[in-house]
């Protein structure tokens, strides 16, 4: 079974498949029309320094998210 | 016939409307928000029935998230446009899909506008539009709404389409039992509600499973829809039971247990749903897309500059400050005419009143009363659109997103949301168009925290009050300090308030930030004047009537009892009152306490209200030399801070209710503003003089 990460974890440059996304269902909901959904593959592009929102393409957009949102959402890495 | 746009945020939806309607435009406001939408007339392009076009918010999918998404969702639900058009961004197709397939089973009267296929190519993609329309079952045309392509076929397709009654439907491929067990029952009992539903039952069957609020609200008013609802509840709870659904938990492995923090069922249909319309959109996509070459984006690349850790923050305070500096700049002339054509105005006023015999009384309301104070108004409505303008611009190249992000980490310390960032800058140049870039939040608490604090931005009228009368206190260096001192209370204030409002009234934690960075691109400039014209009229539309009112009021305070001069009017009566009750306490007299009050109705006229009150009427230097009699440099100080803080003028309390939604919140802002500009005031003069403080 794969390891699976955080996505606020994940370093810039990183390509990774989502498992889950956890948190409030708002939240959730949002993910879900954004294309952010179990199965999707994410790629992170870059992290806004002290500790501010993260840069990810996913289904050919970029969407930023703040690192505490990003944190419920579960993946594995890729190759 | 009436068509609908819609489309995701930033795909050139407002472009194309902008194509297609020209200056036939007109813009109103969702009843009941803060939302304006436009409409307009389809210019003659192509013979055939004329069209009336509605531009709806962006949206991702018809489920709604903010109040902009919920308009849209309201209307396609409730107006029954004959068609509606999605706007897709051609280069962006994987997450466009989505809202497309959603619309198709809304209604079978979709037309697709394939829109920046100028971009696609760009970017190496090649669309087969036809075969994509082939496997969506709708038309689909290419457009370049940038350059007005393809826009004649999109109008025949669109009044093609109000014709069709049944859609083809894409064969999306959802799990054969939920089709089956859930799905083609719940339809059946749907249909049977009759005619009061007025969407296709496949589709809210599927709505209702995935649980959509605003529908199950809709068809309980319906006789027997209470019972369909409920038994949508009941079946999407013993189909996610049933297990046949393992997801991987959170630890890694093994099926999800099933406890009281899990999904609702609702939720579980919903992913089904979108994992479904993914795993078609995909096979779309290998159909009828192709890529002729891989070229790294031009975003992309631009972004690794302007989201730079250091350097991006360093541009960004380049552009904010030319943005500033040009609003200052290209307003000006434009100003300096305004106040010309008011002076000739005046002019011939006056001879026509003369020529009337207009009693004297009614000289003086128009002549000293209705001009300045209007006058004063319309002399910074050049500046306000200008800025306007300048905001429209960055919002459509896609650079505030890029803003945001870069200050959405200082701006939580701070209690405050990142996309706010820029209203709270564009405070400092006016109050109103910022209330007015407050929208972009979607958490209306955000939004309505936002419009509380900016009056405590002094903005440039502020500013320029502030400028003369520190260089008539404090000459030189000191003066510069001054200022600093002045701007260093007003950010310690804001900070201090949003903390307090989210203390008590607000405290609801900002709301996720999930920012959609879009593709740069050059906007038509077409849509940026359009978008200020609609801004600065609705904005004029709205103050007009209060403005005469309080002008009027104002006047009449200082004219009457008639015959008396300025100490023995009323206004001189309330300011001696005031001056007694409070001014007492800082060293301010009956004049100065005037001048904040008249201050309220509009900034720009307070230092001519302090001319007038001070009887120097021969400009500046005799003013300040009055001024220098009238207080010591300390009650100076203190005034500057109370009336940089107590109260934004009349447009942006106007303003302020807009965006609010009522008066509750504007009266409360206010009533804040000025308790908390006094209490600060108050801070400082003692501290001044507890310091001993020697100017």
């Amino acid at each position: 079974m794969a390891w699976t990460w955080r996505l606020s974890q994940l370093p810039a440059g990183s390509r990774a498949e989502v498992r889950a996304i956890s948190g409030h269902a708002v939240f959730r909901s949002r993910m879900l029309a954004l294309g952010i959904t179990p199965g999707s593959l994410v790629r992170v592009i870059r992290q806004m320094p002290l500790g501010g929102p993260l840069e990810i393409e996913v289904r050919g957009t970029t969407v930023a998210l703040r690192l505490r949102d990003a944190a419920e959402i579960t993946v594995t890495l890729q190759a | 016939m009436r068509a609908a746009l819609v489309g995701n945020p930033n795909v050139g939806k407002t472009t194309l409307f902008n194509a297609l309607t020209g200056a036939h435009q007109e813009v109103a406001n969702w009843p009941g928000t803060t939302v304006d939408y436009v409409t307009g007339q389809v210019g003659r392009q192509g013979a055939g029935e004329a069209i009336e076009l509605v531009d709806l918010p962006g949206t991702y999918a018809l489920k709604a998230y903010s109040q902009e998404e919920r308009i849209t969702q309201s209307f396609l639900l409730h107006e029954h446009p004959d068609a509606v058009i999605v706007v897709v961004d051609a280069s962006r197709l994987e997450r466009n899909l989505y809202l497309v397939l959603d619309m198709i089973a809304f209604t079978p009267r979709v037309v697709v506008a394939l829109n920046m296929m100028d971009a696609a190519t760009r970017d190496g993609l090649e669309v087969d539009a036809e075969r994509l329309s082939e496997l969506l079952g709708v038309p689909v045309v290419p457009t370049i709404a940038a350059r007005g392509a393809g826009l004649r076929s999109l109008l025949t397709r669109v009044r093609e389409a109000a014709r069709r009654s049944q859609g083809a439907e894409p064969a999306i491929p959802y799990p054969e039992r939920l089709r089956r067990e859930l799905v083609a029952p719940l339809a059946a009992r749907v249909a049977a509600l009759g005619p009061g539903v007025a969407h296709p039952p496949v589709w809210v069957a599927l709505e209702l499973l995935q649980g959509d609020d605003e529908l199950r609200r809709s068809l309980t008013a319906l006789p027997g829809g209470r019972q369909v609802v409920e038994a949508a509840h009941q079946s999407a709870a013993r189909y996610a039971l049933g297990g046949a659904q393992v997801r991987h938990g959170p630890a890694g492995g093994g099926p999800v247990a099933r406890d009281a923090a899990a999904p609702a069922p609702e939720e579980e249909i919903a992913l089904l749903v979108a994992d479904s319309r993914y795993a078609f959109i995909a096979q779309l996509l290998a159909a009828s897309t192709r890529r002729r070459l891989w070229r790294r984006d031009g975003t992309e690349r631009l972004d690794g500059l302007l989201l730079h850790p250091f350097w991006g923050y360093v541009i960004m305070a380049c552009v904010f400050s030319s943005g500033f500096w040009l609003a200052f700049v290209a307003s000006a002339p434009l100003s300096l005419r305004v106040d010309r054509a008011l002076v000739a105005l005046g002019g011939a006023a006056a001879g026509q009143l003369r020529l009337w015999a207009a009693p004297a009384f009614l000289r003086s309301l128009v002549l000293q009363g209705l001009f300045p104070g209007v006058g004063a108004v319309l002399s910074f409505v050049p500046y306000m659109a200008v800025f306007f303008a300048v905001y429209q611009f960055l919002q459509d190249t896609g650079y505030m997103a890029r803003a945001s992000l870069l200050v959405d980490r200082f701006m939580q310390l701070i209690g405050l949301h990142g996309k706010g960032f820029f209203a709270l800058v564009s405070a400092y140049g006016c109050n109103v168009p910022a209330m007015t870039a407050t929208r972009v939040m979607e958490n209306p608490r955000d939004r309505l925290l936002a419009n509380l604090v900016i009056p405590f931005i002094p903005c440039n009228a502020r500013l320029g009050v502030m400028a003369v009368m520190t260089a008539a206190f404090f000459p030189g260096a000191q003066g510069a300090f001054a200022m600093i001192g002045l701007i260093l209370i007003s950010l310690a204030t804001l900070v201090g308030v949003t903390a307090l409002y989210r203390r008590t009234l607000l405290p609801s934690d900002p709301a996720p930030l999930v920012l959609e960075l879009p593709r740069y691109h050059w906007p038509s400039s077409r849509s940026v004047l359009l978008a200020t014209w609609h801004r600065v009229w609705l904005f004029l539309s709205r103050i007009w009537w209060f403005l005469i009112w309080a002008t009027i009021a104002i006047w009449a305070l200082t004219y009457f009892p008639a015959g008396q001069p300025l100490s023995r009017s009323w206004a001189g009566a309330i300011g001696r009152v005031l001056a007694d009750l409070v001014g007492r306490h800082y060293g301010f007299d009956w004049r100065l306490m005037i001048a904040i009050l008249f201050g309220f109705v509009a900034k720009e006229t307070t230092l001519s209200t302090l001319g007038v009150l001070f009887g120097s009427t021969s400009g500046y230097l005799s003013l300040t030399h009055a001024l220098r009699q009238a207080m010591t440099p300390l009650a100076a100080f203190t005034y500057l801070v109370v009336y940089m803080l107590y109260v934004p003028c009349l447009s942006a309390v106007v303003q302020m209710r807009r965006e609010s939604g009522g008066w509750r919140w504007a009266a409360l802002g206010v009533t804040v503003n000025v308790a908390v500009a006094f209490a600060v005031g108050l801070l400082v003069e003692k501290a001044g003089a507890f310091m001993d403080v020697r100017l």
